[in-house]
């Protein structure tokens, strides 16, 4: 759906092949420490560091250097402490600041836009100025090899790679040469999620980051969710406790509605995010309705208000939908009566008479407060 | 052809034409099948009064034709299983194309139907999920055969009372009465959000305002049609006087957009709306709904891209309400009406096929029903034997003997099960 990180092993695995070069880069989690740590040599110099697309390791202490073999499950037990799961461990390139150089490609609709610096390292946004960019095409590409110091068939290479396995985004800050050749002590690479159909071997829906650590349990449930459904749900948690929740749908008007919450100053007491749209069938709103009703349950605020508003849908069938949520409102309801939740809905569409008048009957026979608009309400005049 | 405005940034252009598409008589090529819209497009046909559907066939692979309803008759569009095997002069009459393809056969389907149809004037693709190459190669080819080409994920293109490319304006019969996707008027709106489209539409209609043309570019990475092309388009279009935009976070498209205000390349009085202030309230960029929106850097954020249209000159509504402030104060006229009768509603509510065994059973707005009566009512007032008997024949059986014998036959069938006579 959208440009996602993949892990800086798997970054690093497809550009080092693409170029040739060999790579032995340790994919490290707490089940298979031991045994990598086994093959790598007293001799040598580490690196351990965070794989989970999180920038900034360095600033943030997530990363470490220059470690001697014996050491390396200690620093690694101080991530996994930290709530990682996944690191990453690499022999250490002794090297000088000023080697350290800077490169990106990102897809612009113009083509690739290549930016680059030779003064590269933790703080590059302190340098911005020394970063040039330029559209990459092949009549430039002498040209801008040259200026980046690269061999032009090695970024010739990369930048056909970066088309042919459907990357949106590459970063590398910083990278060194030697003799000739790129090492990238740092690489960040998005994919175009969208290409997975056509992106073969190279990367899978596995490589995916989705980042995992930290996740509320209902956060990781809908997110099962949206990856068996043709449908899209999202869910994002943001105070537990609370007492505004959201069941929004359609992709425009639910950031239109959360903006209108944030406007009126309670962006604070907002407990999550959740969007659906793409005309779910009842049993995904049913679930993804009684995802956010354990949000409510565990939420300690008092006076709660659930908004399950949208816009006005083209093709989503507001009947189906709504009976879906109704009947996890329903598996809830002595819940809903006891904590005194107010109900507030909005939305039009496809058959919005029925799905609006059944929600309607719902409260009322339930005696839940709320109220329940159609298109007739303006969209935002919902958020109180 | 590109065009360099400001440093780095760019912007192509590849417009619309709406006077053109107004002028002429839609011919569509639906590619893929998704039988709401199309019936939704032929019902807005219908309520135009229109002489006959605007869609001309379908490109799939079931059967050689589909059936749908023109008012409240059956009428059936040929179906073909792809561009080489349509009649002669099929693919001479075709101008517009929907696709309603999976975003892994987008590319490949737009190639053949953009290099196939020699009078195109340009199509819509609805399609979530297209990989961003796939979409830069389609706006490549467009811009080469000089076709226009809306999405992906867009939910159409409607020109008041002349065409409905798409879902936009609603797929259910209901939604369609509503008078603003009927009654031409001056005002452009153009939205990311296929949803907000609709929403628009809606506030426009309750507004009394009047609308000229309304689209969704959709909310990807790269549309083929630009907000940028979508913008012009309107600048360009003689019976557009206003025009309405709502964006959203991420991509820097309004940058482009407040340098041609600026150069007065743009001069129509514009009204805008970019959603996701409350991204603020996130602690980590956040991925919203729409590929694009995601506002990785501040300058790809919701008030960012709102203080730099606002300073170009478009009146620029901070909050959705002060939006639709704005858009109340536009100045309205309805240049045409296509009116409909009021005798058309009730065609359009509770017909049923009438083509194949539609005495025994059919499907209503309201579920399924058997011989005229909700099925779920049949079955718990009468015997499997009853209903089976009763949909064999066609009409309900009245004979009680009949339900029994039949009943006994059944139960026979099954006490003997019927075995192959074994050859001797």
């Amino acid at each position: 759906m959208s440009r996602v990180a993949i892990s800086e092993h798997k970054a690093k695995s497809i550009i080092y092949s693409l170029l040739g070069q060999k790579y032995q880069g340790l994919s490290v989690s707490r089940d298979n420490i031991y045994k990598a740590i086994l093959s790598l040599s007293s001799k040598k110099q580490y690196v351990v560091k965070v794989d989970e697309g999180i920038k900034k390791r360095q600033k943030n202490n997530l990363l470490f250097k220059d470690i001697e073999k014996n050491k390396i499950k200690i620093y690694s037990q101080k991530l996994f402490k930290k709530g990682f799961h996944q690191l990453l461990v690499e022999e250490y390139i002794s090297h000088t600041q000023d080697e350290e150089k800077f490169l990106a490609i990102n897809r612009k609709r113009e083509g690739n836009m290549i930016f680059y610096s030779k003064n590269g390292g933790v703080d590059i946004e302190g340098k911005i100025r020394s970063v040039k960019s330029v559209i990459y095409s092949s009549k430039n590409l002498l040209a801008i090899s040259k200026s980046i110091g690269i061999d032009s068939q090695i970024l010739k290479k990369l930048v056909d790679g970066f088309d042919n396995y459907y990357f949106s985004f590459l970063e590398s800050n910083p990278y060194v040469l030697r003799k000739g050749k790129i090492i990238f002590l740092d690489l960040a690479i998005e994919v175009d999620s969208a290409a997975e159909f056509v992106s073969g071997e190279t990367w899978t829906r596995e490589d995916l980051i989705t980042q995992t650590s930290g996740l509320a349990e209902e956060e990781l449930a809908a997110k099962s969710l949206a990856e068996k459904s043709s449908a899209s749900f999202k869910l994002n948690v943001l105070n537990k406790n609370g007492n505004i929740f959201t069941i929004f749908s359609g992709g425009g008007a639910s950031i239109v509605l959360a903006d209108e919450i944030f406007s009126k100053g309670k962006a604070g007491s907002i407990v999550n995010y959740a969007e659906y749209s793409g005309n779910p069938n009842e049993e995904e709103t049913y679930l993804f309705a009684k995802i956010i009703l354990s949000l409510v349950r565990k939420s300690k605020a008092k006076e709660k208000k659930i908004y399950i508003a949208g816009g006005v849908a083209n093709f989503t069938d507001i009947r189906t939908t709504f009976r879906g949520v109704i009947r996890a409102l329903d598996s809830e309801s002595a819940m809903l009566k006891k904590q005194n939740v107010k109900i507030l809905v909005r939305r039009g569409g496809p058959h919005q008479e029925e799905g609006l008048e059944m929600m309607s009957d719902f409260l009322k026979e339930n005696k839940i407060q709320g109220k329940v608009c159609g298109p007739d309400v303006v969209l935002t005049d919902i958020i109180i | 052809m590109w065009s360099r405005c400001g440093t780095n940034r760019y912007y192509y252009l590849d417009m619309i034409d709406f006077e053109k598409i107004r002028n002429s008589t839609p011919s569509i090529l639906m590619l893929g099948s998704y039988p709401p819209i199309i019936q939704s497009i032929l019902d807005f046909d219908y309520l135009t009064k229109k002489k006959h559907s605007s869609i001309s066939g379908i490109i799939g692979t079931s059967g050689k034709s589909q059936r749908y309803f023109w008012g409240n008759e059956d009428i059936l569009i040929p179906v073909y299983r792809n561009l080489e095997v349509t009649p002669w002069g099929f693919n001479e009459s075709i101008n517009l194309f929907l696709s309603v393809v999976s975003a892994r056969r987008v590319l490949f389907t737009t190639e053949i139907t953009v290099n196939s149809l020699p009078n195109l004037i340009g199509g819509t693709i609805f399609a979530e999920n297209t990989p961003e190459i796939h979409s830069l190669k389609i706006q490549h080819i467009a811009s080469s055969q000089k076709v226009f080409i809306i999405g992906p994920s867009s939910v159409g293109l409607l020109l008041p009372g002349k065409l409905k490319l798409g879902a936009i304006g609603g797929v259910e019969a209901r939604q369609l009465f509503n008078p603003v996707l009927h009654e031409a008027g001056n005002i452009g709106v153009i939205s990311t959000s296929g949803g907000m489209t609709n929403e628009l539409l809606n506030i426009a209609s309750s507004l009394g305002k009047k609308v000229s043309f309304c689209f969704s570019f959709g909310g990807d990475r790269f549309p083929i049609t630009s907000p940028v092309d979508a913008i012009l388009s309107a600048e360009d279009d003689p019976r557009t006087s206003h025009i309405i935009y709502f964006g959203e976070l991420g991509g820097e498209d309004e940058y482009a957009i407040a340098d041609l205000i600026a150069k007065r390349r743009i001069n129509k009085p514009v009204i805008a709306h970019i959603a996701g202030s409350v991204s603020d309230a996130f602690k980590t960029p956040t991925q919203f709904g729409h590929a694009k929106a995601m506002a990785k850097s501040k300058d790809e954020s919701a008030k960012a891209k709102m203080k730099v249209l606002d300073k170009a000159g478009v009146l620029v509504g901070e909050s959705f309400t002060e939006f639709v402030g704005l858009i109340g104060n536009i100045p309205t006229k309805r240049s045409e009406t296509f009116l409909l009768s009021t005798r058309d509603n009730r065609l359009l509510t509770k017909r049923k096929k009438t083509i194949f065994a539609s005495s025994i059973t059919h499907e209503t707005d309201f579920g399924v029903e058997v011989l005229n009566k909700d099925l779920l009512e049949v079955a718990r007032g009468h015997s499997f034997t009853y209903i089976a008997t009763s949909m064999l024949l066609g009409k309900e059986i009245k004979s009680k003997e009949i339900e029994e014998f039949v009943n006994l036959v059944f139960k026979l069938i099954m006490v003997h099960q019927y075995r192959e006579p074994s050859i001797p």
